[in-house]
């Protein structure tokens, strides 16, 4: 383990200016007393957060140039950023999926982006239209991680399914379907020539395909505990992995050999990012912690704590000194970390939106419990995965303007009332609509479904 | 107030799957759901040991700290449930688990957003006790009738142990010195950090 000794070298030798220079100690401690005093008016917002979505992060990931970013939700959509300036500011939002957005990425050379989802479809998207450029169809799970080859030909999608595919992006065609994983693949990345496949699963493997044919070239890692994330580092001579039992650690590609812990989060880890340009790797884990390295030594940067969350996913600004990650909270955090700040706002919102009181009446716990996560009661929407229910009672299924409804919906013609509602919680709505987007949700309950009923027909009256 | 565990002694376990069948059938699990399984390591080599798996009730679960909705909860016997009316099936405690405990059924078209579904150690759901909705959803709650996990109660070896982790402690801890040996509890360290390895 290195100390904090080696952190304070490892800035020295990236040549970060993280400290105050030849400030005196009693100039330094105002100086930082003064940014608290500064910062606390602040607490909860920050301008650099990607705020956008009304899910829970999933994927986020930065353009080459540092100056666009992408973001996928668990509120069936796509963002598509530009990160440059002091506020990010939304270009596209890209709603047309029929599951959370779990992994996104840049197609390299183009203005193309693709996203993975819950419904088993890769899509590609024309980042500058906005428009859908292609379904990559034939995943029977869902399609948990996305990998664009260096030329950006060829996308691998990893999915629950039990296989990677690859498909080639010019021609819009399957190239192979690469079988032999024994459970959930959750990660894939491209060597650095394009030339190999890697993934990584449940199994615990850590399996090399070749991408010509996608015959399986050997497997290179039997771990063990279930493999999460996945990167091929930029010598092209080893992998980053993260494992379900908290290691960090790399992989050499030849001769199969690990190194010790990089480090071993108390927890899966969920997340990592590794950026050539400025040497950096991350890792992110169920523990809410964040550790950085410098990868040409290994030695740390930086550490970070969110008290409220996992780290799903992050990746390294277009500055090269800050992160952003997605936890549990409805918009990506921008953590600065180089210079690092005196004092580091938490800005999820805590309790959730989710999290209910005592003092509630019986339906108001209802909705808050089963349904906030994805409705809300106001005439906006808030970009969650569902439509507003803000004047539902009368209104005809699949009417509101500007949401994407699925084909079920839209050639519906019922009318929500107290006794369609009652039914749709009744038997669930895979059985009341089936072919609906939205999820298994059934309430057994009665009574506490015609609470909820009294609940909504005066919350969604409005004023 | 004691804390239920279950502990699979790989010395005794033959892979009969007595304990996979019980469990379909007690709870009427549905097809393509196994809350239990048997995972054989080394299987036709030196050293094979089979294990019974299923969710390990972890006393620092970490299913409840990633999920987004906060379905989970503990009782004060130290069961770890889960609301199937709260669960949105995203798919992260299976991420968490090192057990593999969460399963999704198939839904619709693709399989996305079932609720998950895993082992209850035999103690049902947020439902009334006993009643209908919570035997559909959650399956039998035999905790709440007095009576152990039937996986356990199944096992013809007594490989698998499920009650009061004291009792199961001693129990174990007996065999252990008879023996002359190292544990073979596979996952008890991982599931109860600092008891063992």
């Amino acid at each position: 383990m290195i100390g904090s000794a080696g952190a304070r070298r490892a800035d020295e030798a990236v040549g970060l200016d993280c400290r105050l220079g030849s400030t005196g100690r009693r100039s330094w401690l105002l100086i930082c007393a003064f940014a608290i005093v500064l910062a606390m008016p602040a607490a909860h917002v920050n301008a650099a957060d990607l705020r956008g979505h009304g899910g829970p992060i999933m994927s986020v990931a930065i353009s080459d140039d540092g100056q666009r970013a992408l973001t996928g939700s668990f509120d069936y959509s796509m963002i598509y950023w530009r990160v440059t300036g002091d506020e990010p500011q939304i270009i596209h939002r890209f709603d047309e999926h029929d599951g959370a957005v779990n992994a996104v990425a840049f197609v390299p050379g183009t203005d193309l982006a693709v996203a993975a989802s819950d419904d088993g479809v890769v899509r590609l998207w024309d980042l500058e239209s906005g428009e859908l450029e292609h379904r990559f169809e034939g995943h029977s799970h869902k399609v948990v991680d996305v990998a664009v080859s260096g030329d950006g030909a060829i996308l691998a999608s990893a999915a629950w399914d039990r296989t990677v595919r690859l498909w080639d992006v010019r021609s819009k065609t399957l190239v192979a379907v690469l079988e032999g994983h024994r459970n959930n693949v959750n990660a894939v990345a491209f060597s650095g020539d394009g030339e190999a496949v890697f993934s990584g699963s449940y199994d615990g493997t850590i399996r090399m395909w070749n991408t010509s044919d996608g015959a399986l070239h050997r497997i290179v890692l039997d771990f063990g505990w279930g493999v999460n994330e996945l990167r091929v580092m930029p010598a092209n001579t080893s992998l980053l992995f993260g494992a379900l039992d908290g290691t960090v650690a790399t992989l050499d590609i030849e001769t199969g050999k690990v190194s010790d812990p990089l480090v071993q989060h108390e927890g899966p880890v969920l997340s990592l990012m590794v950026n050539p340009a400025s040497s950096i790797a991350a890792s992110g884990g169920g523990d809410g912690q964040i550790h950085v390295w410098d990868f040409r030594n290994w030695l740390p940067l930086r550490d970070h704590e969110n008290p409220y969350g996992p780290i799903w996913t992050m990746a390294l600004g277009g500055d090269q000194q800050s992160i952003y990650y997605g936890s549990l909270d409805d918009f990506a955090i921008h953590w600065q970390m180089f210079p690092e700040r005196p004092y580091e706002h938490v800005r999820s919102n805590f309790p959730r939106r989710f999290q209910v009181s005592e003092e509630m009446s019986v339906g108001e716990r209802q909705f808050a419990r089963k349904c906030s996560i994805c409705h809300t009661l106001t005439p906006e929407s808030a970009n969650r995965a569902g439509p507003t229910l803000y004047g539902v009672f009368g209104r005809r299924a699949g009417s509101l303007p500007g949401y994407a409804y699925s084909d079920a919906l839209l050639n519906s013609d019922i009318v929500w009332n107290e006794e369609t509602i009652e039914q749709l919680f009744d038997h669930g709505p895979q059985e009341f609509v089936p072919g609906t987007k939205m999820p298994l949700q059934r309430m057994a309950n009665a009574e506490e479904r015609s609470a909820l009923i009294v609940f909504l027909k005066e919350a969604t009256q409005g004023d | 107030m004691a804390r239920m565990k279950f502990l699979c002694d790989a010395e005794r376990c033959i892979e009969c799957n007595a304990c996979v069948t019980a469990c379909k059938n007690e709870h009427e699990v549905p097809w393509g759901i196994n809350r239990r399984r048997v995972v054989t390591i080394n299987d036709g080599g030196p050293g094979e040991r089979s294990i019974s798996v299923a969710c390990m009730h972890c006393s620092d679960a970490p299913c409840m700290a990633v999920c987004p909705v906060d379905c989970f909860y503990q009782t004060d016997e130290g069961v770890v449930l889960h609301s199937k009316d709260l669960c949105i099936g995203c798919g992260y405690c299976f991420y968490a688990c090192p057990f593999g405990a969460p399963q999704y059924p198939q839904v619709g078209n693709f399989g996305s957003r079932g609720k998950m579904d895993k082992c209850t150690f035999c103690n049902g759901g947020p439902e009334d006790d006993h009643s209908d909705a919570e035997f559909r959803s959650y399956g039998r709650n035999r905790l709440g009738e007095g009576k152990l996990p039937l996986c356990a109660e199944m096992c013809s070896t007594r490989a698998l142990l499920a009650g009061d982790g004291d009792r199961v402690s001693d129990i174990y801890r007996e065999r252990v010195i008879a023996r002359g040996f190292g544990s073979g509890a596979w996952g008890w360290g991982r599931a109860y950090p600092g008891q063992g390895s």
